[in-house]
C-alpha cells in the first residue's frame, strides 16, 4: 500500500514537498483532495513517575544496569504502577485540547492493556465518556510507534471526507505483566500517553505531506527483539534503507527535510540511524529519560516538533521515522504552513460491496449442562439459562486465537473465490483489549504471510469491544474513499474465552460466550451484495464494562431501535424494505420487541444459530450471514458489553435462476 | 422540524408526558397522582418500557430522537423527561 496522500494541493505546500506535490499530480496515483489540511493543533505528553535507573534492574534481573544504559541509551524510563491507562490518557487528553472545543473523532493507539481479564474497559470508551462523544472512536492495535502513523492517515480520511474536523489522536502505554518491560538490551518500555489533535481549523500547525508505512523482512520476526545480541548497526541500516527506498520513490531524499524526528527505541540505534540519514545535527529527539513509549511515540515526536518551532515558518519541512520494535516502520512527512481558513469538502461517497464471508467455531459443541459441572454453578442457573434457548457453545480450549483467525480467513477466500493477492488491506478486529499475538508480534503480518495476502498491509482495530468489527468497516470505509491505492479490503476477527476465565462465559442467563473467529471481505468491485449502511456508537456510561455485569440496561432495547432507525435512515430505506434481520446471539427474547418498535416483522429474525453456535463475540452476525442465503436488504446487528452497538445494512441481489 | 410544545403551557407539556409514561408502563394511576420527580424505575420502568416512552415522545410531540442525543439521564423521571422535551422546543 504505497502511494502519495497530497493534502492542502489548494493552499500550500513548502519547498520541495511542493515540487512533488506537483510531479505526483501529472499521473493518477496522486489522491488529492482540495480541503487543505490536517494540523497539529496542540499536543501534550503525560509521562508520570519517572523511576531512577536503578530500578531498571528489578525488572530484569539478569542483565545489569549498565548493560541496559549502554545498549539503550536509556538512563531512566518512566513506570507508572498506579494509574490506569485510562486515566494516563484522559490527563494526556485533557491538557493537549483547545479548551472548550471538543473533538468529533478520537483515534487510540495502544498496543497492551492493562486492563484486567473479565474486564472491557479501554481508552477508547474512558475518552468517549470523558468527551461525551458517542461514535467515531477507532481504536488502533499492534504495531507500536507505527500505529501512530495509520491514525494520522485514518484523521486524514476523516476530516477529507466529511465526518470530522477536530480528530484527537491519543497514544499510550502501559506496561503490566504478563509484558516485559526490557526486552533484552534492545529497548525499555516506558508508561505513559501523548496526545495531539488534527484539524482542519483556521490554525497554525503542521500539514500531513503523506504517510507511508511497510515492514522490514528482517524484524518481522517476533523473537528477533528478545535475541540477546541485537545488532542496531544491522537495524539501522535497514530502517535507513526503507526510509531511503520510499522516499525515492517521491523523488526525496532525507536532505529535504529540514528536520527528521525518529521515535526512541534505541539511543544507539537512534544516533546510527541519523549518521546513515544525515541528520544527527538537525535535532536530537531521543527521549532518554522516558523508555520506549511505543504507541504514544507519534503524539510524542509532534510534541516535540510544537517545542521545537513554536513559531510557525513557512516552508519548514520535517519527517517522522516511527519505528516498532516488531518490524513496523511509518514514515511521515509534515510541513509547517500558515494560518489559512479552510473550507472543507466532502469527498462523494462511492458504492462498497461484499464479496464473501467466512468463519470458524471449533467442534464439537460443548453442552452448558456440562459446563455448569465443571464451574460448579447452581442447577437452577443453569435451568433459567436454558429456558432461554441457551444450550451449547464452542470451546476453543485455549486453541491460540490467531488459529481462529487464520481458520477464518481460510474459508472466506474459500468460499468467496477472491484471490490472496488481490486484498490491499487487512483489519484484524479485537473484542479484546488485549492484543491476540503480544508485542512485538503482529498478527497482520502473520495473516500476509501465512495466506499468501502479498500485496496487504493492515492493522488491528480495537476498544468497541464486540462491535470492533463493525467500527474496522468504517474505518475501510473512510481509508477505501481516500486511498485509490486500496480496493479491497479483508476484515477479520477472532476472540475466545480462556480456561483461567470460563466461569465467565454465561452473560446472565441469556447468552452464553463461544469462541471462534469471522472474516469478510470488502470491495470496491462490483459483486452481488452492497454495502447500503455501516453505524456504530456507544453510550460509555458504563465505560468499565465487566464481564460478570452484563446485565440489560435501561438504554438495551432503546439503543438498538435507534441504531436500525440510523442504519436505515443512512441508506434511505424503509424499515418493510428489509428481509432478513441477523441479530447477535444473545437476548434472544428481547429482539422481536426491538425489531416491532423499530416497524420492522418479528418474523425476519434469523436465529437459527443461536442454540447450534452460540454466541461468538462480534462475529454472530457474519456467521449467520455465511449461512443465510436471503436475497435482499440485510440488518445485520452487534452488541458489545460497555454499551456498544453496531450494525451493517447490506442488500444482496441473487439473479435468478 | 417543529416541536409540538408551542403554545403549549409547563403544565401542559408536563401532562403530556405523564399521560405517555403511564400508558407505557401500562400504569393504572391518574396523571394526577403521579409525583414528576420520582425515578421512572419506581414505577416499574424497565428497558422496553424506555423505547415505548421515546416513541410515544416522538409521536406526541413530533420529534425524532438521534443517539447522540440521547443520555440515560434524560430518563429519570418525568421531570428530567420534561426538561429535556422543552429543551428541544427551545433550541
Amino acid at each position: 500500500m504505497t502511494g502519495l496522500v497530497v493534502l492542502g494541493t489548494n493552499h500550500y505546500l513548502g519547498g520541495q514537498l511542493q515540487r512533488i506535490a506537483e510531479l505526483r499530480h501529472q499521473d493518477d496515483e496522486v489522491i488529492a483532495v482540495d480541503w487543505a489540511s490536517t494540523l497539529e493543533r496542540n499536543s501534550n505528553v503525560m509521562l508520570t513517575n519517572g523511576f531512577d535507573a536503578k530500578v531498571m534492574r528489578d525488572f530484569n534481573a539478569r542483565i545489569s544496569v549498565a548493560e541496559i544504559e549502554k545498549a539503550t541509551g536509556f538512563n531512566r524510563v518512566s513506570v507508572n504502577s498506579e494509574e490506569r491507562s485510562e486515566e494516563i490518557a484522559v490527563k494526556a487528553c485533557l491538557t493537549a485540547g483547545p479548551g472548550s472545543i471538543k473533538p468529533d473523532a478520537i483515534i487510540v493507539c495502544q498496543n497492551y492493556s492493562d486492563s484486567r481479564a473479565c474486564e472491557n474497559s479501554s481508552v477508547g470508551l474512558r475518552l468517549q465518556n470523558e468527551f461525551k462523544i458517542k461514535n467515531f472512536v477507532f481504536g488502533i492495535m499492534d504495531q507500536e510507534a507505527a500505529a501512530g502513523v495509520r491514525a494520522i492517515e485514518l484523521a486524514g480520511a476523516l476530516v477529507a471526507d466529511g465526518t470530522a474536523s477536530e480528530v484527537l489522536i491519543c497514544g499510550v502505554q502501559k506496561i503490566v505483566q504478563p509484558f516485559p518491560r526490557i526486552l533484552t538490551n534492545h529497548t525499555v518500555l516506558g508508561d505513559g500517553a501523548a496526545s495531539c489533535w488534527l484539524s482542519n481549523a483556521k490554525t497554525i500547525g503542521w500539514c500531513v505531506d503523506f504517510t507511508e508505512l511497510g515492514s522490514i523482512d528482517f524484524l518481522e520476526n517476533p523473537w528477533f527483539v528478545f535475541s540477546k545480541d541485537v545488532d542496531v548497526n544491522l537495524m539501522a541500516d535497514a530502517i535507513s534503507g526503507f526510509v531511503n527506498s520510499k522516499l525515492s520513490v517521491h523523488g526525496l531524499t532525507p536532505d529535504t527535510f529540514d528536520l527528521t524526528l525518529r521515535s526512541g527505541l534505541n539511543g544507539v540505534l537512534d544516533k546510527e540511524l541519523c549518521s546513515r540519514l544525515g541528520c544527527g545535527d538537525k535535532a536530537s529527539a531521543f527521549p532518554s529519560e522516558s523508555g520506549y513509549l511505543g504507541s504514544a511515540d507519534v503524539p510524542m515526536m509532534l510534541d516535540k516538533l510544537h517545542k521545537l518551532f513554536p513559531n510557525p515558518t513557512i516552508g519548514k519541512t520535517c519527517l517522522l521515522v516511527a519505528t516498532g520494535f516488531g518490524g513496523r516502520i511509518g514514515l511521515v512527512a509534515l510541513t509547517y504552513r500558515q494560518n489559512i481558513p479552510i473550507e472543507q469538502s466532502q469527498t462523494p461517497e462511492i458504492p462498497l460491496y461484499f464479496h464473501g464471508s467466512g468463519y470458524y467455531v471449533p467442534n464439537p459443541p460443548t453442552t452448558l449442562a456440562d459446563w455448569g459441572k465443571r464451574n460448579s454453578v447452581d442447577k437452577s442457573t443453569i435451568e433459567k439459562a436454558e429456558e432461554n434457548g441457551v444450550k451449547i457453545f464452542r470451546d476453543s480450549r485455549d486453541t491460540k486465537v490467531y488459529n481462529l483467525v487464520s481458520n477464518a480467513v481460510s474459508d472466506v477466500f474459500q468460499r468467496s473465490g477472491v484471490a490472496p493477492t488481490d486484498i490491499n488491506l487487512v483489519l484484524v478486529a479485537h473484542t479484546s483489549s488485549f492484543p491476540i499475538i503480544p508485542g512485538p508480534g503482529d498478527i497482520v503480518r502473520q495473516l500476509c504471510v501465512e495466506h499468501g495476502m502479498t500485496q496487504a498491509d493492515g492493522f488491528s482495530v480495537g476498544q468497541q469491544n464486540c462491535v470492533s468489527i463493525v467500527s474496522a468497516i468504517r474505518i475501510a470505509m473512510h481509508l477505501l474513499r481516500q486511498k485509490n491505492t486500496i480496493e479491497t479490503v479483508l476484515i477479520a476477527s477472532g476472540d475466545q474465552i480462556r480456561s483461567e476465565i470460563d466461569l465467565f462465559r454465561l452473560l446472565g442467563t441469556n447468552a452464553v460466550q463461544s469462541d471462534g473467529g469471522s472474516a469478510i471481505i470488502l470491495s470496491r468491485k462490483l459483486s452481488d451484495t452492497r454495502l447500503e449502511s455501516v453505524y456504530n456508537f456507544s453510550d460509555t456510561a458504563n465505560w468499565l464494562g465487566r464481564i460478570d455485569a452484563v446485565e440489560s440496561n435501561r438504554s438495551y432495547y432503546l439503543f438498538n431501535v435507534r441504531l436500525i432507525r440510523r442504519l436505515l435512515k443512512d441508506a434511505k430505506l424503509n424499515p418493510e424494505r428489509v428481509a432478513v434481520c441477523l441479530p447477535p446471539n444473545i437476548n434472544r427474547d428481547a429482539w422481536p420487541h426491538i425489531l416491532k418498535a423499530s416497524q420492522i416483522d418479528p418474523e425476519l429474525i434469523d436465529n437459527r444459530l443461536f442454540n447450534s453456535v452460540g454466541h461468538v463475540f462480534g462475529s454472530d452476525w457474519i456467521i449467520s450471514l455465511t449461512e443465510n442465503d436471503t436475497s435482499g436488504v440485510i440488518l445485520c446487528l452487534s452488541y458489545g458489553l460497555c454499551d456498544c452497538f453496531g450494525g451493517v445494512l447490506l442488500n444482496r441481489v441473487v439473479a435468478e435462476g | 422540524m417543529a416541536i409540538k410544545t408551542v403554545g403549549l403551557t409547563d403544565e401542559e407539556i408536563t401532562n403530556k408526558v405523564k399521560k405517555i409514561v403511564i400508558s407505557a408502563l401500562y400504569a393504572k394511576k391518574n396523571i394526577e397522582d403521579i409525583d414528576v420527580n420520582v425515578p421512572l424505575t419506581s414505577l416499574g420502568m424497565d428497558s422496553l418500557n424506555v423505547v415505548d416512552i421515546f416513541i410515544g415522545l416522538e409521536h406526541d410531540f413530533d420529534i425524532e430522537l438521534d443517539e447522540s442525543e440521547l443520555d440515560m439521564s434524560i430518563i429519570e423521571s418525568i421531570s428530567s423527561l420534561v426538561k429535556y422535551v422543552k429543551s428541544l422546543g427551545e433550541a
